[in-house]
């Protein structure tokens, strides 16, 4: 047994060797509001992993959720676990210290269970190499054998599970407020049942095994385990067949039927984390239906919060935290139905106190500006953001975020008008049915955008663009459609880096070998397990970061596993195509997607859902749920069946039939 | 115009700006807060311990004076910057409230919701006037619990020797510069049976600031604990 694995020989370690390494304050915990709960033998002991450095798991709102819920429990405590920095993680091999918590300084592997929040695919390797710094097998099939923690991973890109199955025991797929309790509890039990102190190895596979049976029970749980995959000679899946019977396919996300309350007493860090500030939910899903966005997709329906709940919230948080940021977060905050209002209600009672209330994702138009206006005068000032996400109208259309550009152009008019000097524009290229004439017209937009600039300010206007590269997501109508080439990505760059310069315009590209790399793992399949396994012993680590990124773990990785990465990124699919995730149902159908793919590419838009229901399959899908909530508290417009409705908006139909058929 | 005229007329003109000065201040009130920063605490840099005091501040929504501009900042002082990993039990903070306050009672609320591993030591009202804490600084005093199991007539060999010196040539941050002017005072003191603890008082003045640690490495030692006691400002009532 390793002697560096009690809470007294790590923090006497820790004591020796903080000093030496940067930013110490990022490993020590005992922050303001942190929680640190006595470990009894009776408590489920959850480890919250963030598989990043502490700079950038602090600010994830949806591990803070589940400490809060967690640790609002008697019977149930949660402590944090990030990565170390470089520097530090020399430090922790030279003194073998396993990764720990930093409330009460256990190691990893002495907690029930470990969840982990993976929202982007940039954190894969990141997975694994949290992992082997706890000390634990990184398959789930090896860990079966031993006492290690229940691993389960959630989080936006884990709607596509499959490339992480053969590392993760669980997936939680949807929302977890409530489910991270229940799957607690499961473990707790399961925690109650004897042992055998001379348990044979194969007893305990089985005991373990049980274990993950009474978790698919669940709702919203996936146990890869449990499935089985063939694939066509030509690559492509063949089809996702259960191996045990407690499994449901496809498996259904989870979602809350409304959502509950906002945590208000955020640890407040000493270290200067990104996003240093208090966010509250103020609404989730959207009805817009933009067909690049993946979140848009998978959160539906949208639910909102009340303008009194939120300033109640930011009140508490305020005496709580003392922040004195606070972002109010949605997908499209122009939606939020009560917009005016809740600006309002915050100016009046906040006003005074030079607050810096965010407000992000505001849609293109002067009322935002309105709106930003008056947040501004609440606290400090930044620049302003707006996200046409494509520059010609035809573009905008193919992924249905329509906005004119002479309504664009107003609305950066006003912007530079009321005295911000900077604005920040988000472009995508790399969309569907993308020729180098889109492309050129960002270059012309943004000079439009900044002569208004100049027009108002002078020489003072600054024009800051950000061009990424699409990549198509599960779950949404591109999941179809191919990824940029390399070679076109670099085309298209090169083309931005001649035209888009000029006094007061700054650019910003990504890189495009990591775009391939983000392309390739979010469709990838359960064989990609091998890639990331493979580019993982060669180095790859900390993907996310430029200067850690590292190309050619990743083609070495798709050497040694005998695949393809273009087959993953350059390929459009056949509409009759089974995907690695079709088994997972986001609640979105599958129909739909395919038929907005279609609209796509005869540049037919959808307007927002909130007025006219498309039938994309969430209200069916969530019958029961639906009736349990008040009118109201989803978004989504009343649906009547077609014999109740008169002739109006005809193409709603499919709905009703769903509704009908249950 | 004479040079009597001319002093007339300045002595006219700051009384002026002293009186509009006391008339927009007069309901301002400047606390002075002396406090300690423990072992949890001693990973805090200087500006995230200054954020940390906007926050403790803003949880008891104190009404602090805000700089004007495009981005406020609160009107907040600390005296001097503390190296990281190193405890204190004499940190000094200023801090300027639009409103006065019960000194007593605000003292209470702020201990409450003060973050882990800070401690207040005292509170009491400074003159609006007074000048900033760092230019008023002049010297540090800290505690050095010494690793090194020496005898204690080694280290204090040491000691007078380092002192002796004309000059103690170091190197900080690709600069060179010269220890021995910024040591004060420095000596040796018997802590617990067997171990000696290094007293020193460091010079702290504006570009001309000595390190602790500097002065245990010059001594070609190491320690396993630093304290700071004391900071000292140019004239006594702080």
């Amino acid at each position: 047994m390793n002697k560096n694995n009690t809470p007294e020989s790590i923090s006497k370690i820790l004591e020796r060797v903080l000093p030496d390494v940067e930013r110490p304050g990022r490993y020590v915990g005992g922050e303001l509001n942190s929680v640190l709960k006595e470990w009894t033998p009776q408590r489920i002991k959850v480890a919250l992993g963030f598989p990043e450095i502490y700079d950038l798991g602090m600010p994830n709102l949806g591990l803070s959720i589940f400490y809060d819920i967690l640790n609002g429990r008697e019977d149930m405590l949660a402590e944090r676990v990030y990565l170390p920095w470089l520097d530090m993680e020399k430090v922790m091999r030279r003194e073998a210290i396993p990764l720990y918590s930093l409330e009460s300084r256990h190691p990893v592997v002495a907690f029930d269970g470990l969840a982990i929040s993976i929202p982007y695919e940039q954190l894969y390797t990141n997975v694994l190499h949290l992992f082997k710094l706890a000390g634990m097998p990184l398959y789930t099939s090896e860990r079966l054998y031993g006492n290690y923690p229940l691993v389960v991973a959630g989080g936006h890109s884990t709607y596509n599970p499959e490339p992480m199955a053969d590392f993760v025991d669980v997936f939680l797929i949807g929302e977890g407020e409530e489910a991270i309790v229940e799957i607690s509890e499961v473990v707790g039990k399961w925690k109650q049942l004897p042992i055998d102190i001379e348990e044979s190895r194969q007893a305990a596979y089985e005991r373990r095994l049980g274990l993950l049976r009474d978790l698919a029970g669940v709702e919203g749980v996936y146990v890869p385990r449990f499935y089985s995959v063939s694939y066509h000679d030509n690559g492509t899946i063949n089809g996702v067949s259960a191996t045990e019977g407690c499994v449901d396919t496809p498996v259904l996300k989870r979602i809350v039927k409304q959502l509950p309350p906002p945590v208000t007493n955020f640890i407040v860090p000493y270290v200067d984390v990104v996003h240093n500030r208090a966010a509250i939910e103020i609404m989730r899903g959207c009805t817009r239906g933009c067909r690049f966005c993946h979140a848009g997709m998978v959160t539906r329906p949208v639910r909102e919060r009340t303008v009194e709940e939120i300033t109640d919230a930011v009140r508490s948080i305020i005496k709580a935290t003392g922040y004195e940021e606070v972002a109010l977060l949605s997908l499209s905050s122009s939606d939020f139905a009560e917009i005016a209002p809740l600006v309002e209600a915050i100016n009046t009672e906040f006003g005074h106190l030079n607050l810096n209330i965010s407000l992000p994702s505001l849609r293109i138009e002067t009322v935002s500006v309105d709106l930003m206006d008056r947040l501004r005068a609440v606290g400090r000032r930044g620049g302003f953001t707006l996200a046409p996400e494509a520059a010609s109208e035809r573009m905008r259309e193919i992924i249905n975020k329509p906005v004119s550009t002479s309504q664009l152009l107003e609305t950066a008019g006003e912007i530079y008008a009321r005295g911000w000097q900077t604005i920040k524009l988000y472009f995508m290229i790399g969309h569907p049915d993308e020729t180098l004439e889109d492309v050129r017209a960002i270059a012309e937009l943004a000079k439009d955008v900044l002569s208004e600039g100049k027009k108002a300010l002078g020489r003072r206007a600054r024009l800051n663009v950000g061009v990424s590269t699409f990549v198509p997501k599960p779950h949404t109508p591109f999941q179809w459609s191919p990824c940029d080439t390399l070679e076109r990505i670099r085309e298209k760059q090169m083309l931005l880096r001649r035209e888009v310069r000029g006094n007061g315009l700054k650019l910003n590209l990504n890189d495009p070998l990591e775009t391939m790399m983000e392309s390739w793992l979010s469709r990838g399949d359960r064989r990609m397990g091998k890639v990331i396994y493979e580019a993982y012993r060669r180095g790859a680590r900390f993907d996310g970061w430029r200067e850690q990124f590292n190309f050619s773990a990743w083609e070495a990785g798709f050497e040694a596993s005998g695949l393809n990465w273009e087959f993953y990124t350059a390929r459009e699919r056949g509409s009759e195509e089974a995907f690695p995730w079709d088994h997972i149902d986001a609640a979105v159908k599958k129909t739909f997607l395919l038929e907005d793919y279609q609209w796509s590419k005869r540049g037919e838009t959808r307007e927002d859902c909130r007025d006219a229901c498309y039938a994309c399959g969430i209200l069916p899908k969530f019958i029961p749920l639906r009736k349990e909530t008040e009118a109201g508290d989803w978004e989504c417009p009343e649906v009547k069946p077609r014999h109740l409705r008169r002739s109006q908006v005809m193409r709603l139909s499919p709905v009703a039939s769903d509704v009908l058929a249950e | 115009m004479s040079n009597d005229a001319i002093e007339i007329l300045e002595n006219v003109f700051w009384t002026l700006v002293g009186t509009v000065r006391y008339y927009i201040a007069r309901k301002m009130q400047r606390l002075r807060i002396t406090f300690t920063k423990s072992e949890e605490a001693r990973f805090i840099g200087n500006l995230d311990l200054h954020r940390a005091w906007e926050r403790t501040m803003r949880r008891v929504g104190a009404d602090m004076v805000f700089s004007q501009g495009f981005n406020p900042s609160p009107k907040l002082q600390l005296a001097s910057a503390l190296p990281l990993g190193i405890t204190s039990e004499a940190e000094v903070l200023d801090v300027w409230l639009n409103e006065r306050v019960e000194i007593d009672d605000f003292g209470v609320q702020i201990t409450e919701v003060l973050p882990p591993g800070i401690q207040i030591r005292k509170i009491r009202e400074a003159k609006l006037g007074e000048k900033s804490l760092q230019s008023r600084l002049c010297a540090v005093e800290y505690v050095v619990e010494m690793r090194d199991s020496k005898l204690i007539r080694e280290i204090e060999l040491e000691v007078k020797k380092l002192l002796s010196r004309q000059t103690v040539m170091r190197k900080r941050r690709g600069k060179d510069y010269d220890l021995r002017p910024l040591i004060e005072t420095l000596e040796v003191k018997r802590a617990k049976p067997g171990n000696a603890d290094l007293h020193m008082r460091l010079s702290a003045r504006p570009g001309f600031t000595g390190r602790p640690e500097e002065v245990i490495s010059a001594l070609g030692m190491a320690s396993t604990w630093m304290h700071r006691t004391a900071l000292i400002f140019v004239d006594k009532d702080y």
